[in-house]
């Protein structure tokens, strides 16, 4: 058997297991797929109802700022917390049949994506009501976006793995996620913050990629180089722990599930 | 006889399960105070050395427990050994406990999609082999229906249909000769026939039928809690089994006494590979430490080691070149400019008693600009001159303040000025951001007169651009200062 056949055959699997998580996220409901546009919008219905009279008074496009916060912040924490009992459901597949089973975790991984893409679509009809005209270097939002995805699949790996040998995860991260949450300043001005605190968001990836989006949305400046490069650094680094973290424990995996 | 290719190899294979299910606090602490029963896990395997040859059928008999499972397991690759290697030629299909492992949800050609996938066929493969999988299961009205809605005598056929649907190598299966009706039983049967009598396939079958084993095998192992007991001719291995089965009595073979009581030497996972891990595990995290502490007052850094590095003039002079930078992009003329004015507003600005914009106004008038096309532009240059200026003052009455206060602080209590300052970089905080507000208003200006008069956007960018890289410059101007 060749190396390329082997190749192509990987591929159709991603596929396939793509296919399957797109598909069961919304199987048996009415709405199906719209849900992945519905469900941002009504909570930011909600937050700009009860934000928007606080921090919403005096600044401009305060509901594209705080949308911005949202969507990224809803992909980050449905990817997350969905991969965690990812190798622990698809256990009873790679039991059985032998596959690799980092894919399960790149196919859940890519159907939150693709879900995320629908919600980014919804963003964008936002941002044109809101009266932002259309501009090229919109295109540089592709930048945060992968980079994004790249920290969710590294922080999936990471978490995925380690549900198997620490079930308890399950509990405490939640509670990180609602602590990232109110470190990525999603509903709240940054200059509310002192000095310090204002910095120290900046080493959160997350915050990093939500305001690379409003820099360039709402005051349309490009972040820096060195911003881009830092962003590319946590970048690696989060694929690189979840990454090593799957790699050392993954013959094990087996005999725990 | 002839040659034969020798397609699997086993050598010294162990598996190791663990022992206890210790997970909560409770029990781990428990286990800590037990002492002298920490053996790690249980060995379910160990020092298993055989190999096949092409063409043989290989029966793998033994009580339950014996590890039958995880050796089929362990060479369909589902589990990795702890300590030894497989080695096996061609494609191998193992057809364990068929039911599992199928999406309840999805429709029976997507489950079948979807399985043939991760049975590594491409998608042409399925595509031309569907009817017939379809059809062997005697499934086709039920196509479209979803998984969950199949009986599990169903689920089994449509499993059995998709596996068999391949000419592996080598092919593993545990028991599954009971599938479905009586019907399907015998079709199933006469497939797996069709699969192994051809001659050039491989068979591991798992069986407690000593009358099949004895039939269809060529060859058999026997295992005993995990160790093997004999591997050769049928025959002569079902003989002594039957013999074991009905006196209790475990042969002395040569095999049991090559079997180690604890297969350490040989583990994939040394100490020192765990050693290593978790030093890399450190790195990493340090890593994250140090690269967010760095990133966190990343200008604030820079500012400093340009004061370390150069001179206050030559820091002095580069700023000077981004703010002329600025002018130039803005295509300003500051020939005229009465820089005395910034000056003098500064204090005046910083209590709000006059804006940027009224500053910049007047600096214009007294240049003599009147009303042209790029009065705008110039206008905004001669607000971020006054931005500036309000900066230096504030930065100016800042570096005086922490002066004092250091002065102010009993003798020792911090090394010298720069250490109290770092300590109290929060100010410094204050100020950039304070700066980089009003910047930010001159910089929405600019953009939309930029949008007015059809000029290219990044323009804007720009300037941003060379502002930062001044301030940073300033900064480190008033770090010389503070030295």
């Amino acid at each position: 058997m060749t190396s390329d056949k082997t190749k192509t055959g990987n591929r159709f699997m991603l596929t396939e297991l793509i296919k399957r998580d797109f598909v069961k996220k919304y199987k048996r409901t009415t709405f199906g797929i719209l849900w992945s546009a519905l469900s941002p919008l009504l909570l930011l219905l909600t937050m700009d109802l009860v934000f928007g009279t606080f921090f919403g008074r005096n600044m401009p496009h305060y509901t594209i700022y705080l949308f911005c916060g949202l969507l990224l912040f809803n992909y980050f924490s449905n990817t997350t917390r969905g991969a965690m009992s990812v190798l622990y459901s698809n256990a009873t597949i790679y039991s059985k049949v032998p596959v690799p089973k980092h894919y399960f975790l790149m196919s859940h991984s890519t159907a939150n994506f693709i879900n995320f893409l629908v919600s980014l679509l919804v963003f964008f009809v936002f941002v044109a009501v809101d009266g932002i005209r259309f501009r090229m270097n919109f295109f540089l939002l592709l930048y945060p976006i992968i980079c994004l995805f790249l920290i969710n699949f590294g922080i999936s790996m990471f978490l995925s793995t380690l549900y198997i040998f620490f079930r308890d995860i399950n509990y405490l991260y939640p509670v990180l996620c609602r602590i990232i949450m109110y470190s990525s300043a999603i509903f709240y001005d940054v200059n509310i913050l002192p000095g310090i605190m204002r910095r120290l968001l900046l080493c959160n990836p997350l915050y990093m990629c939500i305001d690379y989006f409003r820099q360039l949305i709402i005051h349309s400046t490009v972040p820096s180089i060195s911003y881009h490069l830092v962003l590319a650094g946590m970048t690696l680094f989060c694929l690189l722990f979840g990454w090593f973290t799957y790699r050392i424990s993954r013959d094990r995996i087996a005999l725990f599930v | 006889m002839e040659e034969r290719k020798t397609v699997l190899t086993l050598d010294n294979v162990s598996v190791q399960y663990r022992k206890n299910n210790a997970t909560s606090a409770a029990e781990i602490i428990k286990n800590l105070f037990k002492k002298g029963k920490n053996s790690g896990g249980f060995w379910a395997l160990r020092n298993l050395s055989f190999s096949l040859q092409q063409g043989d059928m290989l029966g793998v008999i033994g009580r339950n427990g014996a590890g039958k499972s995880t050796t089929m397991k362990a060479v369909s690759g589902t589990i990795t050994p702890a300590s030894g290697t497989i080695t096996h030629e061609g494609k191998i299909c193992a057809l364990l406990e068929l039911g599992a492992g199928f999406d309840r949800e999805m429709t029976v050609k997507e489950n079948v999609y979807l399985r043939g996938a991760l049975l590594g066929y491409s998608r042409e493969y399925i595509d031309s082999k569907y009817d017939e999988i379809i059809d062997f299961a005697d499934m086709r009205e039920f196509e479209d229906n979803p998984f969950r809605t199949l009986s599990s005598g169903m689920k089994s056929r449509i499993a059995f249909s998709i596996a068999s649907m391949v000419e592996p190598d080598i092919i593993i299966l545990d028991e599954v000769f009971a599938v479905g009706d009586g019907d399907f039983k015998k079709k199933s049967q006469e497939r797996m026939q069709e699969i192994i009598g051809s001659g050039s396939t491989t068979a591991l079958i798992v069986s407690h039928n000593l009358s099949t084993v004895r039939k269809q095998c060529n060859k058999v192992l026997w295992l005993n809690k995990g160790r093997m007991v004999m591997f050769g001719e049928a025959n002569e291995v079902c003989d002594e089994y039957k013999k074991f089965m009905d006196s209790g009595v475990l042969p002395e073979t040569e095999a049991l006494k090559r079997v180690e009581d604890h297969p350490k030497n040989k583990l994939k996972k040394t100490p020192k590979k765990r050693l290593l891990e978790t030093l890399i595990y450190f790195l990493l995290i340090l890593a994250a430490v140090v690269g967010g502490f760095v990133w966190a007052q990343y200008d604030l850094l820079k500012s400093y080691v340009i004061s370390q590095t150069q001179e206050s003039t030559e820091i002095l002079t580069i700023a000077g070149n981004y703010h002329e930078e600025i002018d130039q992009i803005l295509s300003a003329n500051t020939a005229n400019w009465d820089y005395t004015i910034f000056e003098e507003a500064a204090p005046a600005i910083m209590n709000e008693e006059i804006s940027y914009r009224e500053v910049a106004k007047e600096v214009l008038r007294s240049a003599g600009t009147v009303d042209s096309e790029s009065y705008r532009l110039t206008l905004a240059a001669a607000e971020i001159e006054a931005v500036k200026n309000v900066h230096m003052a504030r930065l100016d009455a800042l570096v005086a303040e922490m002066r004092a206060d250091f002065e102010a602080q009993p003798q020792g209590k911090y090394r010298s000025l720069m250490v109290y300052s770092y300590l109290h970089c929060d100010r410094f905080y204050e100020l950039e951001e304070a700066c980089d507000d009003d910047m930010q208003n001159v910089i929405e200006e600019i953009r939309t007169e930029l949008r007015k008069s059809g000029l290219p956007e990044d323009i804007a960018d720009q300037v941003w651009n060379a502002y930062k890289s001044e301030k940073v410059y300033l900064l480190a101007y008033y770090c010389v200062q503070l030295r």
